[in-house]
């Protein structure tokens, strides 16, 4: 049995009446990379920042690091690193200036503070841009930045909320690296994510979360076989067809998902793709291995929220 | 901020923030942000008092005989001292602390760290009075270049203008916590900053309004000073002083507790 970094129990936060974490029991072991999905608005930023200790926990246990993150959210935070979904960075100031003035909140002495932030720096490709004003720094370098502001404390635990949005392709592998290297150091990382593939490549565990519960927990490979099966069969129809069709599988008990002009089926290992095709006459079908953007869509992706 | 991110009543209601390591590390990342413009400051900071004192001092009090027995400029110089102490605080805290509560959600990102909301709030109050009294030295030094006062009694003086620019410094947070935007200072200003300083004894006695109008002007924290600041600076110790000092106190203390509590709800959520 793993050691829990992170356990919770009943979590629940409320916004008026408006419930945004629902009673979530979660346990997040020390070493793994954890993966929060879910759509636009299902709580995920909520449920992080309880953790990490700035929005007030209303009802159920939170133990962060083995500390009450009721009682002690100040410990909590000494020991934690955080990459918030806008960055906050402090306009006011330089590249370097924004980590040597974070450092000072944890009370950090300038000459480490100064040899961790250039070596930050350095890391994260951002050493010639050290005196810039960070209102000139590009999207992927200020998330580098803030990755980099969020490790000068040397944190055992990570929190990123949404680390990779609104970047390139290489600039998200450049930070995938990172992580991956941050978490061979025997620390534990918090994420969410809108890219699958992103879970897939960085995270031990997943939970996907939606309106306030999670309501999937567990790998990569075991979600996906749970509820997507091993094999998904995509067949192409003209948008007026589907409710027929969906009809016919509904009567043959095949777990499928309707879309616009398409039509998902699941296959289970009894299925037999050919008798598929017997009962929908298509030409356009698809065969493939299931993944994670299947269980995805099948679990959260009915429609369109917010 | 609606009233959904209230903090619920559960919370324990502290009197007055608590005081910790973070409060140096958020008073200091405002120096180090101050010493960005810190020339262009300084050039201001000289140039301002001389600009009142000449155009004011000098020139409106060509025309005045004299008040209370005393020249015009003499009168003026102490009211000078105290608004500067309380202003410059109250900007500092009004404009430049709403932005950093909405826009450049400085104090979301201090959060995450182990600096909690009573050291943000002490080390933006101290960080405002520290300019207040950075002004007020500009001050000091213009007027003793002309020949306007030649006590040692100013040093002393500087004790009760710390304790006016703090309460300046909380008037402003107070209300930034009220705003919604930036025009709302626009009102804080004219409706309440600009009066209280043309009132408060400032350019003229006030013992020439009705006397309605003086106890109304004494329900406001700048009259207490400017008497303080004049009466020290005159050398006398009257009780008057003592008093004055005793209301500028407890406008700190009630102002201060008010501003942490209307700050925490708006911080914490
Ligand atoms: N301070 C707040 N006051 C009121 N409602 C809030 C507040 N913060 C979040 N909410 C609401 O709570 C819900 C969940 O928000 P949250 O940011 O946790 O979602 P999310 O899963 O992170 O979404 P996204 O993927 O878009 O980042 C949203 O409907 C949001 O409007
Ligand atoms: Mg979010």
């Amino acid at each position: 049995m793993n050691h829990i970094t992170i356990e919770a129990k009943g979590l629940t936060k409320k916004f008026g009446d408006k419930t945004v974490v629902n009673k979530i029991d979660l346990e997040i072991y020390k070493g793994e990379c954890f993966g929060l999905l879910g759509p636009n608005g299902a709580g995920k930023s909520t449920t992080l920042r309880m953790m990490y200790g700035i929005s007030h926990i209303q009802q159920g246990e939170l133990f962060v690091l083995g500390m009450n993150a009721k009682t002690h959210a100040r410990d909590v935070k000494t020991r934690i690193g955080v990459v918030p979904q806008n960055d906050g960075l402090d306009v006011d100031f330089s590249v370097l200036d924004n980590l040597l003035v974070y450092a000072s909140y944890f009370q950090i002495n300038f000459g480490t503070a100064l040899e961790r932030a250039r070596h930050l720096l350095r890391i994260m490709k951002l050493d010639d841009v050290w005196q810039s004003p960070v209102e000139q720094l590009s999207g992927g370098m200020k998330r580098r930045l803030t990755i980099a502001r969020s490790m000068i404390n040397q944190p055992d635990l990570l929190f990123l909320d949404e680390p990779t949005t609104g970047l390139d392709p290489q600039a998200r592998a450049f930070i995938w690296d990172l992580l991956r290297k941050f978490k061979a150091d025997e620390k534990t990382l918090v994420l969410t994510t809108h890219y699958m593939e992103e879970a897939e490549q960085l995270c031990d565990r997943i939970g996907i979360m939606d309106r306030g519960s999670i309501i999937a927990l567990g790998t990569p490979a075991e979600l996906i076989l749970r509820h997507a099966g091993k094999q998904v069969l995509e067949i192409g129809l003209k948008p007026e067809d589907i409710p027929y069709f969906s009809r016919k599988l509904t009567q043959d008990q095949y777990e499928f998902l309707p879309l616009e002009n398409k039509i998902m089926l699941f296959l289970k290992d009894t299925n037999k793709p050919e008798k598929i095709m017997n009962i929908i006459p298509s030409q356009e079908i698809v065969f493939r291995p299931a993944s994670l953007n299947d269980v995805f869509l099948r679990l959260a992706g009915y429609d369109l929220k917010d | 901020m609606n009233s959904a991110t209230r903090i619920p009543t559960t919370l324990p209601e502290r009197t007055l923030p608590k005081w910790g390591h973070g409060v140096k590390s958020v008073w200091r990342r405002n120096f180090l942000h101050f010493r960005y413009t810190f020339w262009v400051t300084l050039c201001w900071i000289f140039i301002e008092p001389l600009l009142f004192l000449l155009a004011i001092g000098y020139g409106i009090g060509n025309f005045v005989s004299d008040i209370n027995g005393k020249g015009y400029i003499d009168f003026y110089f102490p009211a000078l001292l105290t608004v500067t102490a309380f202003s410059v605080p109250f900007f500092e805290s009004t404009y430049n602390y709403y932005s950093k509560l909405t826009y450049q959600k400085t104090y979301q990102t201090i959060l995450m760290t182990p600096v909690g909301v009573s050291e943000i709030l002490w080390g933006e109050l101290l960080w405002g009075a520290s300019k207040g009294l950075l002004s007020c030295f500009a001050v000091s030094i213009v007027a003793r270049v002309l020949n306007i006062y030649h006590s040692w009694l100013i040093f002393p003086v500087f004790m009760i203008l710390a304790l006016i620019a703090f309460l300046g410094a909380a008037s402003g947070l107070l209300f930034t916590t009220f705003a919604k935007n930036y025009d709302f200072f626009n009102y804080a200003i004219s409706g309440f900053l600009l009066p209280m300083t043309f009132f408060s004894d400032t350019y003229f006695p006030i013992n020439q309004f009705p006397s309605a109008l003086q106890i109304i002007i004494h329900f406001f924290p700048l009259i207490h000073g400017v008497k303080a600041v004049r009466l020290l600076l005159d050398g006398t110790s009257s009780p008057t002083l003592y008093l004055s000092i005793l209301v500028l106190l407890v406008f700190a203390f009630g102002l201060t507790r008010w501003a942490y509590v209307r700050f925490r709800r708006l911080t914490e959520h």
